[in-house]
């Protein structure tokens, strides 16, 4: 436990070296969530509902949606990238932690400090429109709520993780990593609801494992989706991990094989 | 200018054999600019399924205000994408090796990464901005596409000087590689017309931080609905912010102190 705290130690305290640039990450970050509020605002001026959603529900919806979005991101791949590019996995071959398990503690690190001041500024936007958010307290729908959000944020990392591999075989991995952050983003409902899509748009996010990451987990707080549905999705989440570290294992495997260590 | 124009061809060159060198990664970049502009393409039109107008706008009209955005956006990073890779200068002290060249450095810093995709970008943005313009409601007018034309400069003017401002910040803060990318954040805000935000953060975006500017007055000017006023007062304001940018980058030249070297 002793070196997983200080791995995570050490990560904080290089991102706080550097406090503006995360400062101005922050507020622009903000203004992305702001502008879908404004937007919606603005189209909710001469109605009452679109497509089922009330302006209460479409708000609550885009803050509690990036505040989840928010908790189950990670910046995992480039950095796994960088390490096998410039030679640095080398060191961590030899270490006594399991490569696998070392990055996911860091990433746990690295994440945590974002996290908690992107959860600080949400929150406090939050507070801001907290007139026009609605709340639900059924403590079975935040629990599985919470369970959704968990296994979300370990498929977020497996992915990263996978994605950063993909440097055994190619140097550059950001572009691969923009388009899935992009692709995530769309069938997450991260720039809209799915449900304003057609239905095949929906059947198709509900497969894939982004939908979990935002869409899935606020449209049970708002109360759209049932208990049953989310059971459902939290065995398609599970079924992702076994097939993500599954695919994992074989691209490592083969990955190391491929492995020069060049750069050292 | 000659010189200058060479140097750009180079500098150009230089990115061009760089992205064709990692093909795929370049490809996936793509991809994920595409992606990105028919994401929120698509949730534009899929929103005028469930209404006619949006602020008073009908379908296309919010699409000229989208597509302008995005035109202007990829010329910018086509263009002056360098800017992005300035506060690592400052950070590592790099920038005295641009200030010893024959070169100006503001000319440098913004030019010395073209966007070889962003260049290429520009291809299906110009298209679609033909098909929006050419669908709107009521016909153009050739005054219309001028003037269109006129504020489309004067906005790239606004942005630009932006970049500028962004470079000299850097000087003086040495680490804050967020800052342009917060202008990238905010500028989103330019996707929709003006009348989407309240009339504080109008006036504020407008006229303070004139990033609903660089949209608002060509999309305007294009529908008709510029008046003479409005239009004046923008080639004003992007004199006076463009001049501005300028001052503060040599007055913050000044204050480099060479933080890292």
């Amino acid at each position: 436990m002793g070196k997983h705290t200080a791995i995570i130690s050490n990560v904080w305290q290089r991102a706080l070296g550097y406090r503006f640039t995360m400062y101005t990450y922050r507020i622009g970050e903000l203004g992305e969530t702001l502008l879908l509020v404004v937007m919606w605002t603005a189209l909710f001026a001469d109605r009452s509902i679109i497509n089922g959603y009330t302006l209460k529900e479409m708000i609550t919806y885009v803050l509690v949606g990036n505040l989840i979005g928010f908790i189950t991101r990670n910046f995992l791949s480039e950095l796994i990238a960088q390490e096998i590019k410039n030679g640095t996995l080398s060191i961590f071959l030899v270490k006594p932690i399991s490569y696998f398990r070392y990055v996911l503690t860091r990433e746990v690190g690295r994440v945590t400090l974002p996290f908690l001041m992107s959860l600080v500024s949400q929150l406090a936007i939050m507070l801001f429109f907290i007139d026009r958010l609605l709340f639900n307290k059924n403590l079975l729908t935040l629990g599985m709520m919470s369970i959704i959000i968990v296994l979300a944020f370990v498929i977020e990392l497996l992915l990263g993780y996978l994605v950063g591999l993909i440097a055994f075989w190619t140097d550059e991995v950001d572009g691969l990593y923009t388009t899935i952050s992009r692709l995530k983003k769309f069938f997450s409902g991260g720039y809209f609801p799915l449900a304003i899509l057609p239905t095949s748009y929906l059947t198709i996010s509900y497969a894939l494992p982004f939908a979990y990451s935002l869409f899935v987990p606020t449209q049970l707080y708002l109360g759209k989706i049932s208990l049953i549905t989310a059971w459902k999705g939290i065995g398609v989440q599970c079924l992702w991990i076994v097939v993500l570290y599954a695919i994992i294992m074989l691209v490592w495997r083969r990955g190391i094989r491929k492995y020069e260590g060049v750069g050292i | 200018m000659h010189k200058y124009l060479r140097i750009w061809k180079q500098l150009t060159s230089n990115a061009f054999s760089s992205y064709t060198s990692n093909r795929i990664n370049s490809a996936s970049f793509m991809l994920a600019k595409l992606l990105r502009f028919a994401a929120l393409w698509f949730m534009i039109i899929s929103i005028f399924k469930f209404t006619d107008s949006f602020v008073g706008y009908s379908k296309y009209e919010i699409l000229l205000f989208y597509v302008t955005f995005n035109f202007i956006d990829v010329i910018t990073q086509a263009f002056f994408r360098g800017i992005y890779m300035f506060s690592r200068d400052i950070n590592r002290g790099s920038f005295d090796a641009i200030l010893a060249r024959p070169v100006n450095p503001l000319f440098y810093s913004l030019t010395r990464l073209t966007d070889v995709l962003d260049m290429l970008l520009l291809v299906p943005i110009t298209t679609l901005l033909v098909y929006v313009a050419v669908s709107l409601p009521g016909s153009l007018t050739f005054l219309s596409i001028v003037l269109y034309i006129l504020f489309l400069i004067a906005g790239l003017l606004i942005a630009v000087g932006i970049h500028i401002l962004t470079a000299a910040l850097s000087i003086w803060t040495v680490e804050n590689e967020n800052i342009i990318w917060f202008y990238r954040r905010a500028a989103l805000i330019g996707s929709f017309p003006p009348e989407t935000l309240s009339s504080f953060w109008r006036f504020f975006f407008m006229y303070i931080l004139p990033i609903l500017l660089i949209v608002t007055m060509p999309s305007k000017a294009l529908l008709r609905t510029l008046t003479i006023p409005q239009g004046l007062l923008m080639i004003l304001l992007t004199v006076i912010f463009f001049g501005g940018s300028l001052l503060l980058w040599k007055v913050s030249l000044r204050h480099y102190s060479s933080a890292s070297s």
